[in-house]
């Protein structure tokens, strides 16, 4: 389409639309050129155009009546004046003029436009995009950024919404564990079994496991615990039997050395089997300790029950019932 | 039933009155029980972090010869513990009755001292006088957790109310127990071997052994 416009002949009836005979137009229409004006820096002042590699400088006849700014263009016509050109701006090429002109000449104007200042169009063409295509970038990124961080927010707050549903929970588990072990069985659940020996020795604050003393430089008594040890992994239950005034015999208990305490109240021994032991363990069992018919009354061969305690890491024996642990008057262990 | 939940790493401190507790279950000597404060700091302190144990007690300016309370002592902290013994026991009348001055302050300023320094977070006061009240409130003030453990008849109802967990004493098995027989005394095997052996002789050798034993046994010196 573009090959089959006549620029020519557009401009001839352009400008016998303004006046022009045909015979003044006939000469200088063959010089009718499209020119894009530029700042003339070598001078200072003006505006320069060029065609091919020849200057063209506006007639200074007509600078008075037309003003042509840099960066603007303009039909002229073009005149020699030695070694440049003279131009006579007649047509300015803008929005208003392109709106008015046809698709074709209008592309075929582009056109020329185009090839004939390329490479200032060009730059410009690219700093504009240049911004565009940071400002899209960073619009794109902020969008992007943002989702994430939305993304992120909604897990903390579900992470956060969970945390506090388990530490919610946690009191009520445990309050559920109390319940079952009171009457209230849930329905379907197994009955929970009474568990054994619910009225023995039940110290809350003594601690469970014994530690030893070691201070630097003194000798480290009673700190090896297999010296002597007669049980490696405790049962929970034993069968203590009085068979004498001052012998007991605990079954399941191996020969050797062990550790016999007893407390204040006489209610309770505890047996720890260790190599540093003050009491002699053997026959299979049996313990002879000083003074033991007067904390457990000798009326015959009876048996007394015994039991591990993790709290004392020793078999408690349960010498006499009427010093045996109670709970309503007790007060082992109890925050004010 | 307890507000405070235990944790392994906490850093415990025990303050032992010595002759709070000795006197308490002195009349169970006769009984033939002994007082072991080792096995009764285990059972208080539990699986905790034990920092640092203190006995305090009083003894003569001038010492007697073997002076019972200075074998104590000496037991004491071969076992590890921190005796700090004043100068200060002091006879009353000719019917052998003392007292003892200074010990009281001494715990409880050894108690608060380490407390202001951070050295525990519970402090075990094993003693139930009421005296040890107001050091235990600067205690608590201190952001430490102050545990008391007593006798039922010694101790002092604002001294429960105070301690953060109270212990009865009664109920903990500390006294330690003995064999029978000096047989069973005897931890060596081969002893017996070469009583059999050579009959009635070392038999005799042994028992004056064993009589020196009973001898620092009677003192009531912990195991």
């Amino acid at each position: 389409m573009r090959g089959s416009i006549d620029l020519l002949a557009w401009q001839r009836e352009e400008l016998e639309k303004a006046g022009f005979t045909p015979e003044m137009i006939a000469d200088p229409v063959a010089k009718l050129k499209v020119l894009a004006f530029d700042f003339n820096e070598q001078k200072g002042e003006g505006v320069i155009s060029r065609i091919g590699k020849t200057y063209v400088f506006v007639k200074p006849s007509e600078q008075e009546s037309v003003t042509v700014l840099p960066g603007e263009v303009w039909i002229c016509l073009v005149e020699s004046a030695g070694s440049v050109y003279n131009a006579i701006p007649l047509l300015k090429i803008d929005a208003s003029m392109l709106f008015g002109l046809s698709d074709d000449i209008r592309d075929e104007i582009v056109e020329i436009l185009w090839v004939k200042k390329r490479s200032s169009f060009m730059s410009q063409f690219e700093d504009r995009y240049k911004v565009e295509i940071e400002t899209a970038a960073t619009e794109a990124a902020e969008r992007r950024f943002e989702a994430e961080r939305a993304e992120l927010q909604s897990k903390l707050d579900e992470t956060r919404r969970q945390l506090e549903l388990s530490m919610m929970i946690s009191p009520m588990q445990a309050e559920g564990d109390i319940e079952l072990d009171s009457e209230e069985v849930p329905e379907g659940a197994e009955p929970v079994q009474p568990k054994p020996h619910q009225e023995t020795l039940e110290f809350t604050s003594p601690p469970t496991r014994a530690v030893y003393i070691q201070a630097p430089g003194i000798p480290e008594i009673r700190v090896n615990p297999s010296v002597g040890s007669s049980y490696s992994r405790p049962r929970e239950s034993y069968m203590a039997v009085l068979e004498s005034p001052d012998t007991i015999r605990i079954g399941g208990l191996s020969d050797g050395k062990c550790f016999a305490h007893i407390s204040p109240n006489k209610g309770y021994m505890v047996i720890r089997p260790h190599g540093y032991g003050s009491v002699l363990c053997k026959d299979g069992g049996r313990i002879q300790i000083r003074g033991l018919e007067r904390y457990s009354a000798f009326s015959g061969i009876r048996q007394l029950r015994a039991e591990y305690s993790p709290k004392y890491d020793g078999i408690i024996v349960y010498l006499a019932a009427r010093n045996r642990f109670d709970p309503r008057c007790s007060s082992t262990s109890a925050s004010r | 039933m307890t507000l405070f939940t235990e944790h392994s790493y906490s850093r415990v401190m025990v303050f032992i009155d010595y002759r709070n507790v000795y006197e308490a279950v002195r009349y169970l000597e006769e009984d033939d029980m002994r007082l072991d404060l080792y096995r009764l700091t285990q059972i208080l302190v539990g699986d905790r972090d034990l920092v640092g144990a203190y006995v305090f007690d009083s003894r003569w300016k001038i010492p007697k010869k073997n002076d019972p309370d200075i074998q104590a002592h000496n037991k004491l902290r071969e076992m590890g513990f921190r005796v700090i013994a004043r100068d200060s026991l002091k006879k009353v009348d000719e019917n052998g009755k003392y007292v003892q001055k200074e010990v009281d302050v001494s715990l409880a300023c050894e108690m608060l001292e380490h407390a202001l320094m951070n050295h525990y977070d519970i402090a075990i006061v094993v003693s139930g006088d009421q005296d040890f009240v107001p050091a235990m409130q600067k205690v608590q003030s201190a952001g430490k957790r102050v545990e008391v453990a007593a006798f039922d008849q010694s101790y002092n109802e604002e001294c429960k109310r105070t301690a953060d967990i109270y212990y009865t004493l009664n109920d903990i098995p500390f006294m330690s127990l003995h064999s029978t027989t000096k047989e069973e005394e005897a931890q060596d095997e081969v002893v017996d071997a070469i009583k059999k052996e050579y009959g009635d002789e070392l038999t005799a050798l042994s028992e004056e052994s064993d009589g020196e034993e009973e001898e620092l046994d009677s003192e009531g010196v912990p195991e």
